[in-house]
């Protein structure tokens, strides 16, 4: 079967995901792309005998290389690994895509055009004429819409009649003003006279982006050209004289004049039949959710909402699950293979079921979440909670993008990862991911229950307040710090896009739903899997030993770590082994303590308040709250952020401050107590 | 005047943008560039929200300072 490799480009919020899953279905797959943290999603779909590959570029405004989005994307069109180019546009904000498409002729590709969105263009009262946009741009033109699934065939007819050269789309090349033109053509000149044979560019389009001053197209010049330093003096003197006659940087004007004709093509093409639109209603509602004094209570009511119905709904399935592979099936293996030695039972046990049913307890919280995020993204809330606390969060060098995904933290850290693909700026979005682990998720909570309980019935509010404070605290000053080696302040996520408010589609945001779903159980899975696995293995070798006994290997390895807990007041080893154990889950932190001591969790409380001080039991509290994420969130930022540097990074950080914080508490405790 | 201290249902014209090249780079190719006219549909406290080109933009009080506005 013959492939062909289509590359999607279009602004973001144009529905490229959208057509995506209208021509592949669920046949998709989303990475990274090579060496950056950016999403990169494909999807794969038979079509007249020939297999369509289509690659989603990163959603862009424009083809400069300011932001890593764009360096990826415009990398991508320049290597040019693709077969068709096929550029989506919103219909209803044209003239705004058009400025896309003019910088993709600008390169000298010529893209099939998609008119998406074309129902709510009708429901508008407007109508798209599309010969005479064929006509003005001289590209092929088509007119889709992803949700009511019109259009698609003839798109797929045009991909492969592109990709077979049965047709040749010509492309217009853009025209200036006089000025500009001049412009244009004056470095074209001084290019051309130095030109090595191999230049792999469109002339004007590498001149017009050097009038845009484009880092990479500066920095390939200064270091290909000999009077590199003539071009630059040519540059300088015609900023001089756009500044003098038009009141306007450079950058600037070229980018006036690019939206000038994007705009006069789209009044062209677009004929009204009725008055603009006006979402009136749509910005009364901004008014009353983006002004924090009415925005910030409605913010909360809407997580409290999700919040409740994730947990609602999810714990009984969560049970459901849990039972079913620890005791249902335990059971019925220990009915089954009576007589076979304890060491096989305990590694379908202990080992393979926990495993799995490690993996599948996270299922119900991950798809309610999903849909439930989905749909906020969908009906347009997301861009609204972005816009609101974008003041507040970029004090921490993060964007108000960042907001959701560390507040979903507080029920679970592994949805909360997944959440922040929502976020627009690769970069902001990887150092969100990186401190949703210091927020203390509800399976902490177990932990600090118990000691709570043991130690400081009187004062419970107040210690976990101070531990919840502590956590947000440190993913905060932790953002502040990241975002300074990153540079976010270069990170172009300053404004937000706010989309009109509508009804959730929901084949969107189901088959989104179940993608992810998908594609948690088989890449995180078989992360969280394998290391329950090892997790088994170190507490049941050497043969024979007492499950994480005290002479497993796990034993000796917390026998081993005592010295290190010493300072922190931590006089046995059982405590450490348990926090091995917390790395698979922080829950299981209480459920192991309890095994060692032999005394389940109810008589747990007693023990403990003899094993541990005060003082000891709030820097165990803060360890826990501190130390490595668990199995689970780290699987799910490796499978995010495509690379297993950064979680090794966060687990050698954590552990670190996890333990230097720990003991500036106790030493801070052992005098306040005393 | 900068886009921080207009009222809402104001018609502002740019009149200048302070910023890096990348800030400058990415307003224009959303229609926020010296000349171009928008209307302001909240105005702080809070975001302000901006229509320019058929959309609306919501932008941040720093990045509001930086644009400098006259009004039409
Ligand atoms: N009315 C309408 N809405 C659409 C259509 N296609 C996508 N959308 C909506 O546009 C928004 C952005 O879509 P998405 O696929 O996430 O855009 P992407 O950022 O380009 O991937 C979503 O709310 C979609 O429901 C369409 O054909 N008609």
């Amino acid at each position: 079967m013959k492939e062909v490799k289509v590359a999607l480009v279009g602004n973001p919020n144009v529905g490229k995901t959208a057509i995506m899953n209208a021509l592949a279905g669920t046949n998709e797959k989303v990475g990274n792309w090579p060496g950056v943290t950016v999403q990169k999603k494909t999807g794969r779909y038979n079509f007249r005998g020939f297999e369509i590959e289509l690659i989603d570029l990163p959603g862009i405004y424009s083809l400069t290389s300011y932001t890593l989005e764009e360096r990826v994307a415009r990398s991508f069109l320049l290597n040019g690994d693709y077969d068709v180019a096929v550029n989506v546009l919103d219909v209803t904000l044209l003239a705004r895509n058009l400025y896309l498409t003019l910088e993709l002729l600008e390169m000298g590709l010529r893209p099939i055009v998609v008119l998406n969105k074309v129902d709510e263009l009708q429901n508008l009262g407007f109508s798209v004429n599309k010969k005479e946009l064929e006509r003005s741009l001289n590209l092929p033109v088509v007119e889709v819409s992803a949700v009511r699934r019109t259009g698609l065939e003839e798109l797929s007819e045009l991909i492969l009649q592109v990709a077979t050269g049965d047709l040749k789309p010509k492309g217009f090349v853009p025209l200036y003003s006089d000025f500009l033109e001049n412009a244009v053509s004056l470095i074209e000149m001084k290019l051309k006279r130095e030109l090595p044979s191999s230049f792999p560019f469109n002339l004007r389009w590498f001149s017009i982006k050097l009038l845009e001053r484009d880092p990479e197209v500066q920095d390939y010049l200064r270091k290909k050209f000999k009077n590199w330093e003539e071009v630059e003096r040519e540059v300088n003197r015609i900023e001089e004289e756009v500044k003098e006659r038009f009141n306007c940087d450079l950058p600037s004007f070229v980018a006036r004049e690019r939206f000038f004709l994007a705009s006069k093509i789209a009044t062209n093409a677009v004929k009204s039949s009725v008055e603009l639109p006006l979402y009136t209603l749509s910005d009364r509602i901004d008014k009353f959710v983006t002004n924090p004094i009415t925005g910030i209570p409605v913010f909360f009511l809407v997580m409290w909402g999700v919040f409740k119905i994730t947990f609602d709904l999810s714990a009984p399935l969560s049970d459901l699950i849990d039972k079913f592979f620890s005791n249902l099936l335990p059971s019925f293996f220990e009915k089954a293979l009576s007589g076979a030695p304890p060491f096989l039972l305990s590694l379908i046990n202990d080992g393979l079921l926990a495993g799995v049913g490690a993996v599948m307890v996270f299922l119900p919280i991950l798809a309610i979440l999903y849909l439930l995020m989905s749909i906020l993204e969908d009906i347009g809330y997301m861009a609204r909670a972005a816009a609101l606390w974008d003041n507040f969060m970029r004090f921490f060098g993060l964007s108000g993008a960042s907001v959701i995904p560390m507040i979903l933290g507080f029920g679970c850290n592994v949805p909360a990862v997944y959440a922040t693909r929502a976020m627009r700026s690769s970069t902001l979005r990887l150092i969100t991911m990186l401190i949703i682990p210091w927020i203390s998720c509800s399976a902490r909570l177990t932990v600090y229950a118990i000691f709570v309980g043991a130690f400081f019935k009187e004062h419970k509010s107040l210690i976990l307040l101070f531990i919840y404070g502590l956590g947000i605290l440190m993913a905060l000053l932790f953002a502040t710090l990241i975002s300074k080696f990153k540079e976010t302040s270069s990170e172009c996520e300053f404004f937000i896009e706010l989309p009109p408010y509508k009804l959730p589609s929901f084949n969107i945001v189901l088959s989104q739903t179940w993608i992810e779903v998908r594609e948690f159980i088989f890449k995180a899975g078989s992360v969280i899997f394998v290391v329950s696995f090892l997790i088994w293995l170190v507490a049941s070798l050497p043969p024979g030993v007492e499950y994480a006994g005290e002479n497993s290997l796990v034993g000796h390895l917390g026998k081993l770590l005592l010295p290190i807990f010493k300072p922190l007041g931590i006089d046995d080893w059982k405590p450490v082994v348990a926090l091995i154990f917390g790395a698979l889950a922080k829950e299981v932190v209480v459920g192991t303590l309890g095994t060692l001591y032999g005394v389940g969790e109810e008589g747990l409380e007693k023990l403990l308040s003899q094993t541990f001080t005060p003082e000891s039991a709030i820097a165990y509290m803060v360890f826990t709250l501190l130390y490595i994420p668990c199995v689970a969130t780290i699987a799910a930022i490796k499978q995010e952020s495509g690379s297993w540097k950064y979680p090794a990074a966060l687990v050698v950080i954590e552990l670190i401050t996890a333990w230097i914080t720990a003991f500036v508490v106790y030493r801070g405790a052992s005098l306040l107590f005393s | 005047m900068t886009l921080f201290e207009v009222r809402e249902g104001d018609k502002v014209k740019i009149v200048a943008i302070y910023g890096g090249l990348g800030v400058r780079n990415r307003l224009s190719s959303i229609g926020l560039y010296p000349g171009a006219e928008v209307k302001v549909i909240k105005a702080p406290p809070g975001p302000v929200i901006v229509e320019v080109a058929g959309s609306r933009i919501a932008i941040g009080q720093g990045m509001a300072k930086k644009v400098e506005v006259e009004k039409v």
